[in-house]
């Protein structure tokens, strides 16, 4: 996948409110406004908890969440983990759980 | 407040049919009315320990009786009343106590709106109690029926009422519903004197159930504090494995028998969360009753 202008783009939690509850194995999130109820995995959960903390600008996000990568991973790894956080970003817009604000 | 069976089994009848007999489960009561004598027979005999009383409040107003439209045409059918209205299929007049059983599953789910309610068993020893949650199928009564003949106490078969805080879990002890091969199983282990009739061509299959110990119903008041979650699967002949359930998993699977979530909405997602944070979560496989039971009571042992 391609991403261009990643820099950019920003998310922000939906603004009903997202709850999430971190498991051993998982997070469990609800959605205030619709009620509806996501299991998912622990990566989607710290992605989901960096938003709460207001840090939703994409490229913060993958230095939060993959914070070696961009100092000492090969480019392609970078691109991969780019790609990576994207693809969970569009789930969770999916979801609902967050929007673009930017 | 007298027993169900200290009433001679033709006086309850006579009451069923006449203004009604209110009985108590749980925090619950219903008033049942029915001109049908081989319902009133088989909750007499399947509701035995559980007090009754002649007049006063009931939660629930039930009356199982034959359609008064065109229905009653069509060979012998009964409908269950709650209330004064009706949202159920008449079903075939043998299938009389089943009919109520679920009926009153029914009241119970729609009325409790202060507690989870999950579609699971609960059976407690020692102040632990165990939640049971499982589909048709995979053999949860079958267990639930074997571990109360052990002297578990029986909370509940069917719907687990569970407090919002998670801390504990309400009994009702109402009947252990039975299924096909299961019924006989049971019955070769505890006799037939707890058993009702069984009722087959149900949509279930063939259907009987096991009266609750007097113990179970005598102390259904006192809730009880979940200590683990087991999801039982019962495949004949299998060899008997015991397997952790992460929190996550536990949780998505809860969620299928929740059956008032979206009524609840954040306390119901909050209770749930707080119970498999709480509980150690279990998934058993087996092949026999005895293994089923003694993986259950080694959870037991170690919660």
């Amino acid at each position: 996948m391609e991403i261009d202008h990643t820099d950019g783009i920003a998310w922000q939690l939906h603004p009903a409110g997202v709850i999430v509850r971190t498991l051993d194995d998982g997070v469990a999130v609800f959605h205030q406004g619709s009620g509806d109820v996501f299991v998912l995995s622990r990566f989607h959960g710290e992605v989901l908890e960096h938003l709460a903390a207001g840090r939703g600008d994409f490229m913060a996000l993958l230095r939060s969440c993959a914070p070696d990568t961009e100092t000492s991973g090969s480019e392609d790894l970078q691109c991969k983990t780019q790609e990576a956080l994207y693809q969970v970003m569009s789930t969770l817009e999916g979801m609902q759980l967050v929007e673009r604000t930017a | 407040m007298v027993e169900v069976g200290a009433i001679p089994a033709r006086d309850f009848r006579a009451l069923v049919a006449g203004a009604g007999a209110i009985i108590h489960f749980g925090r619950f009561s219903f008033r049942l009315s029915s001109p049908v004598e081989h319902l009133a027979d088989e909750v007499h005999r399947m509701y035995r320990h559980h007090p009754v009383s002649l007049e006063g409040f009931a939660d629930f107003h039930v009356e199982v009786r034959p359609p008064r439209n065109l229905r009653r045409w069509f060979g012998r059918q009964l409908e269950f009343h709650v209330d004064g209205s009706s949202s159920f299929f008449p079903l075939p007049h043998a299938q009389a106590f089943p009919l109520l059983e679920w009926g009153l599953n029914w009241c119970v789910h729609d009325a409790v709106k202060d507690c989870l309610i999950l579609h699971a068993a609960v059976v407690e020893k020692d102040g632990k109690a165990l939640l049971i949650p499982a589909p048709p199928g995979s053999g949860k009564s079958t267990l639930v029926a074997g571990l109360v003949h052990h002297g578990w106490r029986l909370l509940s078969d069917e719907l687990a009422p569970l407090a919002l805080d998670a801390l504990s879990i309400e009994g009702l002890a109402r009947p252990i519903s039975l299924k096909n091969d299961s019924i006989d199983l049971v019955k070769r282990l505890t006799g037939e004197d707890a058993f009702s009739g069984t009722v087959r061509d149900t949509v279930k299959g063939s259907v009987a159930l096991m009266r609750p110990p007097r113990e179970s119903v005598l102390a259904v008041r006192r809730p009880a504090a979940p200590v683990a979650v087991i999801f039982p699967k019962f495949t004949r002949g299998a060899r008997p494995v015991h397997r952790g359930v992460g929190q996550g998993a536990a949780f998505a699977l809860l969620m299928e028998s929740a059956f008032n979530f979206s009524a609840l909405r954040r306390q119901g997602f909050e209770a749930l969360a707080d119970l498999v944070e709480r509980c150690g979560c279990h998934e058993i496989g087996y092949g026999s009753l005895d293994e089923g039971m003694r993986l259950v009571e080694d959870i037991h042992a170690a919660a």
